[in-house]
């Protein structure tokens, strides 16, 4: 039996960063370990440029994603005015970058999101300095404010971390969700996460760690190297779907 | 203290375009496997940045507004002794990490010490500047180029310390925000519609082309939206330096604004300006999440509104009931009913 700390991240919009540079910003479809170790980071209060604490956090969990529904892509064409740059003028307020209207100019910044996406997320510790129950108070009670993936993506449900222990991830999955859904049937409330727009037609299990003989083996680049610098490295994780329901798949 | 302040509201626009794809169509989501109206998160936080009331709000922490700031600069290391050319080479050094600088003119000496435009000068500015001043007439030597980084390093600025800021140029002035603000989407299904619409010739007396001047079509939504705030108010207070009034006064402001001011996008052909008719605020410690699950399930009642702050208060108390508290405390106004005030909330959300 092993421990997990098992999460649910939920919100109407979501959107998981690829590599990407300049206008387009692309979204995964579900969260890379980056994207989950600074949701961590966040909710211990580590700021960006304490290196070293987020280089210990990342080495010292392994992370797995049971993807409920992996949303549908939403495509935002976003445009940003800036003023020209003038030397060494810096802006105080938004208002005073955009006085000169004639000197303005565009930049385009085409931004993708998940829409009706849902996520459950289960770490586990690979080092003994890592302290699970730390972690699970402070995601239930974080110093930072959480976001997925970027801050205009909030949560609309509690992550409700709890500690599971179980036999391997995908049973402590279940445990989890048994766990929540009684819950909603003791209180007497509809269970939400049921909608059938929070649900696809099979159920996508990303992790790492725990090899199993069926699963794909994909490689990432999103293992921190420095957040500072900007650097990731590759990551080797495993990937496994199940057929939830016998319907057709929709595109 | 409690760390994150929430705020839950619902807006309804009549016809309008507020927020603009790159076909000019407002701009959509879906939710609940249905079509929403959305105003980006993005568009809605510039009409707050740009609006006069944000600016009057806080304006006693606004410094001054000048174009002469460097001969202000020049005045004063004159008289602590520096020579006249350095001086001015200093001073223009000083003011114009500010601004860019008015050229040489013959009838008027000191214009290039003159900002092109008004610039603004925060209080910590005005005194930073001061404190180099002096330092350079007491030491004799030229501003090196951290010293005036660090002029506008500090600056409180209410407006970034909310919003955040990146300057892929200069990471050093990189503020984290420390305001959430979700898209506003709306609580029902929308469909966006089409006005078709000519413009008539006044001159063409039909003599010879009875046709339209000019044909176009506009598309347009109408909707309730659902909007969702969070503030984490020890990373707002850390922003600003410390400073807890003008934390406070940063938070109400944002609170006047989010309520009253309306993105500007069409507003010449839809006049589509509207207040909340619903806030309610949470304030506490615990994680915050938004109430969209309120309208996962498209609102279809007729009485729309009324509707959905029943919703909202609902899965409020639901979600209580299931993870436990959400929060230390709520307080809310509701137009529709006439009760609370935008007052209340204002002082409930202030620092306790």
């Amino acid at each position: 039996m092993k421990d997990y700390l098992v999460f649910r991240l939920y919100g109407p919009i979501a959107s998981w960063g690829e590599i990407a540079v300049g206008e387009n910003r692309h979204s995964f479809s579900y969260p890379s370990k980056s994207a989950i170790m600074g949701l961590l980071a966040s909710a211990l209060g580590y700021k960006r440029e304490e290196e070293e604490k987020h280089i210990l956090l990342t080495q010292s969990l392994s992370f797995g994603v049971k993807v409920y529904s992996p949303g549908i892509l939403l495509r935002d064409y976003h445009t940003v005015q800036v003023p020209p740059s003038k030397g060494k003028i810096i802006y105080s307020t938004r208002k005073d970058e955009l006085r000169e209207k004639l000197e303005l100019n565009t930049i385009l910044s085409s931004r993708d999101y998940r829409m009706d996406a849902m996520y459950d997320v289960c770490i586990r510790k690979k080092k003994q300095e890592i302290d699970l129950v730390e972690i699970q108070k402070k995601l239930n009670e974080p110093i930072f404010s959480l976001f997925l993936g970027r801050k205009s993506c909030v949560l609309s449900s509690p992550v409700f971390a709890s500690l599971v222990n179980a036999n391997d991830l995908f049973l402590a999955f279940s445990k989890y969700e048994q766990n929540l859904k009684e819950r909603f049937k003791k209180e007497n409330i509809n269970y939400f996460f049921e909608n059938e727009k929070l649900k696809s037609n099979f159920i996508e299990y990303i992790w790492e760690d725990e090899g199993d003989e069926n699963a794909d083996i994909r490689t990432r680049r999103d293992e921190v190297l420095s957040r500072k610098r900007w650097q990731f490295s590759e990551r080797k994780e495993f990937y496994k779907s199940e057929v939830k329901q016998n319907v057709p798949i929709q595109s | 203290m409690n760390r994150f302040i929430q705020l839950h509201l619902l807006t309804s626009y009549p016809p309008s375009n507020l927020n603009r794809d790159d076909l000019g169509r407002p701009k959509t989501a879906i939710m609940g496997g249905v079509n929403r109206l959305r105003i980006s998160s993005q568009s809605l936080k510039r009409a707050w940045r740009t609006s006069d009331s944000f600016k009057e709000k806080l304006s006693t922490h606004i410094g001054i507004r000048t174009k002469e700031m460097g001969i202000q600069i020049f005045e004063s290391l004159k008289e602590k002794g520096v020579k006249d050319k350095d001086a001015k080479d200093w001073a223009k050094s000083i003011v114009g990490v500010f601004g860019k600088l008015k050229g040489e003119k013959k009838e008027s000496p000191n214009n290039d010490l003159e900002i092109e435009q008004l610039a603004h000068f925060s209080t910590e500015e005005k005194t930073m500047i001061e404190a180099l001043i002096a330092k350079l007439a007491s030491e004799k030597r030229a501003p090196k180029e951290e010293e005036l980084k660090l002029l506008k390093k500090e600056n409180s600025s209410a407006d970034i310390a909310m919003f955040g800021r990146m300057l892929a140029s200069s990471p050093s002035f990189n503020k984290e925000a420390a305001v959430q603000v979700a898209h506003a989407i709306t609580v029902h299904k929308v469909a966006v519609e089409d006005d078709f619409f000519t413009a008539i010739d006044d001159l063409n007396k039909n003599d010879v082309d009875a046709g339209a001047g000019h044909l176009g079509d506009t598309e347009f939504g109408a909707g309730l939206f659902y909007l969702y705030i969070c503030i984490d108010r020890n990373l707002l207070l850390e922003n600003l330096n410390g400073d807890r009034n003008l934390t406070n006064q940063t938070i109400t402001s944002l609170l006047e604004a989010c309520t009253t001011v309306s993105p500007t996008g069409k507003q010449n052909s839809f006049a589509s300006r509207a207040r909340a008719m619903f806030c309610l605020a949470e304030k506490g410690n615990q994680q915050p999440r938004s109430l969209h699950v309120s309208f996962l399930k498209p609102i279809e009642d007729k009485d729309m509104l009324a509707k959905s702050i029943d919703e909202i208060e609902k899965m409020r108390m639901n979600f209580e009931k299931v993870y436990g508290k959400c929060s230390e405390g709520e307080k809310s106004f509701n137009v529709l009913k006439g009760e609370g005030s935008l007052e209340s909330i204002s002082s409930f959300i202030k620092e306790d």
